[in-house]
C-alpha cells in the first residue's frame, strides 16, 4: 500500500467508526496538541508521520510539547537552509493507537 | 490583514428566508412560505458602506438566494463596488440561462449536498433531489463555473465523507466544505440525535485533515471545526483582543476588527455568525438610523464583542474541549449570556474563500 492508499484506508476506518472514540482522541492529541498546524500527515504501516514548519524560536517549545505526548517514536529537525535559515521542518513519527 | 480567522474580509448576506425547499436540518427554518426580503436598494447602500469599511467579499445565502428578487441586481452592484461575490444555493433553480447571467459575477458557487443520494433526498424532503442536483453540477462544470460542495455533517453522514470527497473530485468541484450540524431552526424538531458528539467533531476534523493533505491540492477541503490548541495559538489574529486595540474604532476600518459580519433578512448587521444574540448587533439602535448606529458601535470600540471573545477563551480554558465549532460556540455563548434560546446554525461559506478556488 502506498501513502495515499493508507490515508484513504484510515479515512474509511474513521468514517465507519472502526476506530474507537478514545483512539480518535489520542490520535488528535498526538497530531494537534502542539497548537501548530501540520503541513503533512504521512501514514505508514507502523504509524503516522507529521510534519510541521516552525520558526527557530518555536522549535524548543514544540519539541518540549512532543516529548510529553504518547506514542512518540522519533523527531527529526531539518533547517530550511540558506533561503530561510530561521525556518525548520520538524518531522514527528508516532505509533498509531488501535 | 483581516481580523479573525479568514483570509478575506467577508459580508455574509441573508437577504430572504424564502426557499424552494424546507430542509429538515435548516438552521433558519427557511421555506416557501416565508415572504419578507431586504429591499435591493437598501442592501446596495449598506454594501457601499461596508466596502468603505474594508470588506472585500460578499457571500449570499438565505433562504435560497436565487429566490431573492434583487439577487442579480445586488450581485452586479457588489462586483462593480469591487467585491468578490459568492453564493450558497441548493442548486435546483440553476438553469443554463441563469448560469450564463451569473457566470461573470460570481467567483464561487457553493452547492449544498447532504451526503449519499438516499440521505440527501431524505434531508431535502424531495425524492429525486439528488439526481436533479447532479444535473446542475454538470451544467456548472460544462460552463467552467468554479463550484464547491457544502456538506452539513450529521452523526449519520460521517460515513459518507469518503464518498463525498471522491464524488467532489469526480464531478470537478474545486472544494468541499464540511460544516457540523447545529441544533437550531427546523433541525431542533427533525434532526434530534444527529448532532455531532465531541468525539465525532474530532473524527470529522481528522478525516478532513487527512484528505486535505492527501488530495494533492486537487481539491480544497474546508472544515468548520477548530482544534482548541490551534485556536489558542492563533488568538493573536483577533485584533480586538490585542492589548493595543484602540478604545474607539471610528478612525479605523471595521474589517480590521470585526470579521466576518452578517446581514440578516431584516438588514441587521451582526458580528461573526448568523444567529448570534441581537445584543451583539452593530446596527440595532432605539433611535439612530443604520449608518449612525454603526458609527456609534465603532465609537464603543466593539466592547460587547471584545467581552464575548474574552469570555469565549476563558470558557474554552475551563471546559478544555479538544475540538469545537468556533462560530457556533460564540453563538451559543452569546445567547447563554443573555438567557435566550437555542443557538442558530452558523453559516460559514466565506471560509471557503480561504482557499482560492482553482477550476480542475
Amino acid at each position: 500500500m502506498d501513502k495515499k492508499q493508507l490515508a484513504t484506508a484510515l479515512t474509511k476506518r474513521l468514517a465507519s467508526r472502526k476506530i474507537s472514540d478514545a483512539a480518535v482522541g489520542e490520535l488528535a492529541d498526538d497530531i494537534f496538541a502542539t497548537g501548530h498546524a501540520p503541513i503533512d500527515i504521512d501514514v505508514c504501516q507502523n504509524g503516522v508521520c507529521v510534519d510541521y514548519f516552525v520558526d527557530r524560536t518555536q522549535v524548543g517549545e514544540l519539541v518540549d510539547k512532543l516529548e510529553v505526548s504518547r506514542n512518540l517514536r522519533g523527531i527529526r529537525l531539518f533547517p530550511k537552509g540558506i533561503i530561510d535559515p530561521d525556518r525548520f521542518l520538524v518531522q514527528v513519527e508516532r505509533g498509531l493507537a488501535g | 490583514m483581516p481580523a479573525g480567522f479568514f483570509d478575506s474580509c467577508v459580508v455574509q448576506v441573508h437577504p430572504t428566508l424564502r426557499c424552494n425547499l424546507s430542509c429538515a436540518h435548516c438552521y433558519s427554518s427557511s421555506s416557501p412560505r416565508e415572504r419578507g426580503e431586504l429591499p435591493p436598494d437598501t442592501l446596495i447602500r449598506r454594501l457601499e458602506r461596508l466596502r468603505r469599511e474594508g470588506f472585500d467579499v460578499v457571500s449570499f445565502s438565505g433562504g435560497e438566494p436565487l429566490m431573492y428578487g434583487g439577487f442579480d441586481e445586488v450581485a452586479a452592484a457588489a462586483v462593480a463596488m469591487g467585491f468578490r461575490v459568492t453564493m450558497i444555493t441548493n442548486g435546483l433553480l440553476l438553469t443554463e440561462r441563469r448560469i450564463d447571467v451569473l457566470q461573470g459575477v460570481l467567483s464561487l458557487v457553493g452547492v449544498s449536498l447532504d451526503g449519499a443520494p438516499h440521505r440527501h433526498d431524505r434531508l431535502r424532503g424531495v425524492s429525486g433531489a439528488f439526481d436533479k442536483l447532479e444535473r446542475r453540477l454538470r451544467m456548472l462544470r460544462d460552463r467552467n463555473v468554479t463550484f464547491g460542495l457544502s456538506h452539513c455533517v450529521t452523526r449519520e453522514s460521517i460515513e459518507d465523507l469518503p464518498w463525498l470527497i471522491d464524488y467532489a473530485i469526480e464531478h470537478g468541484a474545486a472544494l468541499v466544505q464540511m460544516h457540523p450540524l447545529t441544533m437550531a431552526g427546523r433541525a431542533t424538531e427533525t434532526c434530534r440525535g444527529l448532532a455531532l458528539s465531541d468525539a465525532d467533531l474530532g473524527r470529522v476534523f481528522l478525516i478532513a485533515e487527512l484528505q486535505r493533505i492527501q488530495t494533492d491540492r486537487q481539491l480544497a477541503i474546508q472544515v468548520d471545526i477548530a482544534a482548541a490548541t490551534q485556536l489558542r495559538a492563533h488568538r493573536r489574529r483577533l485584533a480586538l483582543l490585542d492589548d493595543d486595540a484602540p478604545p474607539s474604532l471610528v478612525a479605523r476600518q471595521l474589517a480590521e476588527f470585526v470579521n466576518p459580519v452578517v446581514m440578516d433578512e431584516r438588514g441587521q448587521l451582526l458580528p461573526l455568525a448568523y444567529g448570534i444574540a441581537t445584543e451583539q448587533s452593530l446596527t440595532e439602535h432605539p433611535y439612530l438610523d443604520w449608518d449612525r448606529a454603526l458609527d456609534a458601535y465603532k465609537a464603543t470600540g466593539a466592547s460587547a464583542l471584545r467581552d464575548l471573545l474574552t469570555d469565549a477563551f476563558e470558557s474554552i480554558e475551563r471546559e478544555a474541549p479538544r475540538f469545537l465549532d468556533w462560530y457556533g460556540y460564540l453563538v451559543a455563548l452569546s445567547r447563554a449570556r443573555v438567557g435566550t434560546a437555542a443557538p442558530s446554525r452558523i453559516h460559514i461559506l466565506p471560509a471557503l474563500l480561504s482557499h482560492p478556488a482553482t477550476p480542475t
